[in-house]
């Protein structure tokens, strides 16, 4: 079945259009790759399907379970299921992570979610990411290391349980122990809820553990390759300029 | 016990010097009617001048003195000069000028910085300018530089100088602009045309010689659309045992997309009363950039005012203080953000030691109409020792929820840290917090042109490294 | 006959700003102040009327200031090694409270001030740290919203030798609240090795508000270390979009942040009971608390 759908996106920052005429579809509990390299736009494509005030949307329409979302602000798209790990989580202080986490699954479920109730689930779901318990009376971000903000943001995928999650560049400064217990946090999700996955990323290390059903390379905001699983092991092999070259 | 670098008083030597004015160029002390007539006959004003000088007078006799700030009854107005007659009229030939105020300024070095790096420059002797030349190729491109009288004398400005004169800095803003108003003589007028930038700066030097004198010159500047100009403005005086008074006023208009860089080192002699005002309005898309030094006078208030009057337009001000002894120095900015998108930056450095007083004060106001401001401010204040004062008075008014503000102040002394690393990397002690504190004032040095950043090193080194403890 | 009740900061400055002081009528006769003395419990202090209280070292005292048209005057004596803490919260109208704080060596003074829409409150702190080695530290929180005026003057003066303060001022402007904060460190000749550090942040969320901030630090002495630091503004649109991609409307985003903004005050408090009591006048039901109770 179709998740999401991306029609002739094109999108930029004030005058600067950085995707041109971006079309891709995501099918429910499929694992998806987007690659490219800097500056292709895949960040701002992640972006925009959030729905980032940062980017505007110039043309096109994205989809998602059939219903035009191109307009709707950022949390109606995460109530309908869109997730997106950011690349540079923000710090908020003053606001713990327990008190946010939960604030924002009320709001997705629209139900009051009881505390001993919330606290079971934090607990197993930083139990996954071998995450001190502590974690979730500091403030949001805030003193967190590189590796731990990553960790916060799939915490919150395993707890908000979104449809289709976007993984914007999860694994970059990570190091191999840390990779290792992102991809438990992303398997878990996996298994839990079996949602999509469209992870964007040029590093193939977080994607040995998961099934790639489909892969798209983007170059200077246009796809300009899709193919399976052996396109990675390609761009493994040679890299992306073939994709960039007309 | 530690030992500490004794810090002796600036080497005033280079400006300590000084000729004898004769007596009957002064017109008498005071300030009266009468002598405010005078000054005006003496000068040939235009009617609506003369008005001008009288009704500010007026207000200047209703204006009380400001409640805060440093005392200023060291100031007998009674008794302070206002008006000295020239020697002689303006000159555009060096070879003019009467050798005694050639001979001053060239030992200050006016005249080799116009050979060598100034697009034109004016000077100042006590209350009119004696000199004032810009480069042909300048003139040529249409900027005018020259002295506010004969601006105001000519068909072609006389309109400009009376729809600008005073209309920022109206003489009921404090008591000395309408003292200025009253009294004022000499000063610049710089006019540079739409689309003309000036790459090498104009220069005016205010020389004020006679002893228990007052200067009052005034800067004009109008900078139409899309240009550029930068304008420095040096000031000293020798040390009399009478205390002088220095109330200029500077205002300063900024065209549409253009910048205006207005620098000032000012080494007035330590028995000076700085009471200057400065101003600029800025138009859409325009930049004012204030780069200022203030190493002299007994007692200073000075904060440059930028008035952010067109969408998108920036002030800038960079400065630094050094207070020594005797010396009251309260100094600062004002920036009042008035349309949108306006963004300012305040950057200042202050050092006490000796006894010197250092007050940075400032006022950054945000209007409700000024949404998307920003402004931020950053000063330092560096203490050498446990007689000086320093202290910091800023006011953030913030009347949009729209802008972003920030302030960041910081007070303390010469770390010893610093001081070891440096030791142990072979200074001596004083070398290495000689060191420190012109890295501490670079911020403004690297601002200046070369010529200026040295003379200003010179300034600290000398306040520096005057003996050893 | 009336008696004015005056602000005078620590340092005045340019006329126009309108900040150079605050003036107020109070009655003729204020009433003798009560000694709070010898408690070990935390003493609670209704405050619905004119009081005067002085506080001595070792107690808590938490006031909640709910008078009207009042006069409340408060000194802390924290003699030698003592320590007090303070908690003042104000939500009545038109109040007008005057702390003063001796501060003798290696004392220590908390005080956590609590401001909620309340109308017109006027609030006066000295602290004296003669003290060497005395440490004064203060969380200050405001919330302002309506027509309502506050305007709040601390001047912490440090005298004592490696005296140490902290000020932590956290505020939301809305509607068309006016606020005036003065916040002076003054170090005088002789505090030797002293520290002092103030913040101010605010947030203003409507185009009415008129905020005004006044950090001074005032220096006679070399071997000290200073900073103040001051932020003014409005949410932040990259904090407003990353809590709205996990689910969170904007508008409940504003209302999270001014909380938020708050909570960093609130939980200085360390009253578990009165905490509550403040959220619940800010408008947060603790719905926990029932299922914490069954």
């Amino acid at each position: 079945m179709e998740l999401l759908r991306i029609e002739q996106l094109t999108a930029g920052i004030e005058e600067k259009e950085l995707l041109h005429g971006v079309s891709l579809i995501v099918g429910s509990g499929e694992t998806h790759v987007l690659m490219g390299p800097n500056g292709a736009g895949k960040s701002t494509l992640g972006y925009t399907v959030m729905g980032s005030p940062e980017y505007q949307v110039t043309g096109g329409k994205i989809y998602f379970e059939g219903a035009d979302i191109t307009d709707e602000p950022a949390d109606r798209r995460a109530k309908r299921g869109i997730f997106l790990s950011f690349q540079n989580p923000i710090e908020i202080p003053g606001l713990s992570l327990s008190d946010f986490l939960r604030n924002a699954m009320e709001q997705v479920t629209g139900q009051r979610i009881k505390l001993w109730d919330f606290k079971k689930q934090l607990r197993a779901a930083m139990d996954v990411l071998q995450m001190d318990a502590a974690y979730a009376d500091r403030d949001l971000n805030v003193g967190f290391s590189g590796g731990e903000k990553k960790k916060a943001e799939i915490l919150q995928l395993l707890m908000l349980k979104p449809k289709l999650a976007i993984l914007d560049e999860t694994d970059s400064g990570l190091d191999v122990d840390a990779v290792r217990t992102v991809s438990a946090g992303i398997a878990a999700y996996r298994a839990q809820c079996g949602g999509s996955l469209l992870i964007i990323t040029h590093n193939t290390k977080i994607l040995e553990a998961l099934e790639v059903d489909r892969t798209h390379i983007i170059a200077e905001g246009r796809i300009t390759a899709e193919g399976g699983a052996e396109l990675i092991a390609e761009i493994n092999r040679s890299g992306f300029e073939k994709y960039t070259e007309k | 016990m530690k030992q500490k670098t004794q810090v002796a008083d600036i080497d005033r030597s280079l400006y300590d010097f000084r000729y004898e004015e004769d007596a009957a160029d002064l017109l008498a002390s005071g300030i009266t009617p009468a002598i405010i007539r005078e000054i005006s006959e003496e000068k040939g004003d235009p009617e609506w001048m003369r008005n001008f000088r009288l009704h500010s007078l007026e207000i200047f006799a209703k204006t009380e003195m400001p409640p805060w700030g440093p005392s200023v009854a060291g100031l007998d107005l009674d008794n302070i000069v206002t008006y000295i007659r020239p020697k002689s009229r303006m000159n555009t030939d060096w070879n003019d000028v009467p050798e005694n105020i050639k001979e001053t300024f060239e030992r200050l070095g006016i005249p080799q910085a116009e050979r060598e790096s100034l697009a034109g420059v004016g000077a100042q002797y006590d209350s009119e300018l004696v000199y004032h030349n810009v480069r042909k190729e300048v003139a040529e491109s249409g900027v005018v530089y020259t002295d506010l009288e004969s601006a105001m004398h000519d068909p072609r400005y006389a309109e400009m100088i009376r729809t600008h004169f005073m209309k920022l800095v109206p003489p009921t803003d404090h008591k000395f602009a309408a003292l200025h108003g009253a009294v004022w003589s000499g000063g610049s007028f710089v006019y540079v045309p739409a689309g003309v930038r000036l790459e090498i700066p104009l220069q005016s030097y205010f020389r004020l010689n006679a002893k228990g004198a007052g200067q009052f010159e005034h800067t004009l500047i109008i900078v139409e659309d899309d240009a550029y100009l930068h304008f420095i403005e040096g000031c000293s005086a020798p040390k009399y045992y009478e205390a002088g008074l220095h109330a200029g006023c500077v205002e300063l208009y900024v065209g549409k997309r253009s910048t205006l860089r207005y620098s000032t080192i000012e080494n007035w002699s330590k028995n000076m009363y700085n009471l200057n005002t400065k101003r600029a309005v800025v138009a859409e898309g325009g930049r004012i950039e204030w780069v200022s030094g203030s190493f002299g006078s007994h007692v200073s208030y000075l904060y440059p005012m930028s008035i952010l009057n067109g969408r998108g337009a920036h002030a800038e001000f960079t400065g630094i203080t050094f207070a020594g002894k005797g010396q009251n120095l309260d100094t600062g900015a004002k920036i009042l953000h008035n349309a949108p998108e306006t963004s300012s930056h305040i950057d200042t450095k202050s050092i006490s030691k000796g006894g010197g007083i250092s007050t940075f004060r400032s006022a950054v106001t945000v209007a409700e109409k000024a949404i998307g401001s920003r402004s931020s401010v950053s000063c330092e204040s560096l203490m050498l020792d446990s007689i000086s004062r320093s202290d910091t008075v800023p006011v953030m008014d913030i009347r949009t929820d729209k802008a972003d503000i920030g302030h960041e102040a910081k007070i303390g002394r010469i770390s010893d840290d610093a001081v070891f690393y440096l030791m142990s990397r072979g200074l001596d002690e004083q070398s290495a917090r000689a060191m420190i504190v012109s890295g501490f004032a670079d911020n403004v040095s690297k601002e200046l042109p070369l010529e200026y950043a040295m003379e200003m090193n010179n300034l600290i080194r000398l306040e520096m490294t005057g003996s050893i403890g | 006959m009336a008696t004015t009740f005056r602000i005078q900061p620590a340092a005045p400055t340019f006329r126009w700003l309108g900040v150079n002081g605050t003036e107020r009528n109070l009655p003729a006769q204020l009433p003798a102040p009560v000694r709070i003395s010898g408690q070990t419990a935390a003493v609670r202090v209704n405050v619905s009327a004119d009081a005067a209280y002085t506080v001595t070292g070792g107690q808590t005292v938490i006031m909640d200031i709910h008078a009207a048209q009042a006069y409340l005057q408060t000194h802390l004596q924290a003699d030698a090694g003592e320590k007090i803490k303070l908690v003042q919260i104000f939500h009545g109208d038109a109040v007008c409270s005057r702390l003063t704080a001796d501060l003798d060596d290696l004392a220590e003074v908390e005080l956590v001030q609590i401001y909620l829409r309340g109308s017109d409150t006027v609030s006066d702190n000295a602290v004296n740290m003669d003290g060497r080695k005395s440490v004064f530290t203060s969380y200050i929180g405001y919330l302002q919203d309506g027509d309502s005026q506050l305007d709040i003057n601390l001047n912490v003066v440090q005298r004592g030798k490696k005296s140490a303060s902290a000020t932590d001022v956290r505020g939301v402007l809305r509607e068309r609240a006016q606020k005036v904060f003065r916040g002076t460190i003054d170090f005088q000749q002789g505090a030797a090795g002293a520290s002092g550090a103030e913040r101010e942040d605010v947030l203003l969320t409507d185009e009415t508000v008129i905020n005004k901030t006044v950090p001074v630090i005032l220096c006679a002495e070399e071997d000290v270390a200073g900073t103040h630091g001051a932020t003014v503004g409005q949410l932040d649109a990259r904090e407003i979009f990353y809590l709205q991609s996990r689910g969170i409307p904007e508008a409940q985003i504003r209302e999270l942040i001014a909380q938020t903004k708050l909570g960093g005050i609130i939980r200085h408090i360390g009253d578990a009971e009165t905490e509550r009591a403040v959220w619940k006048l800010l408008g947060r039901e603790d719905a926990d608390a029932a299922e914490l109770e069954s």
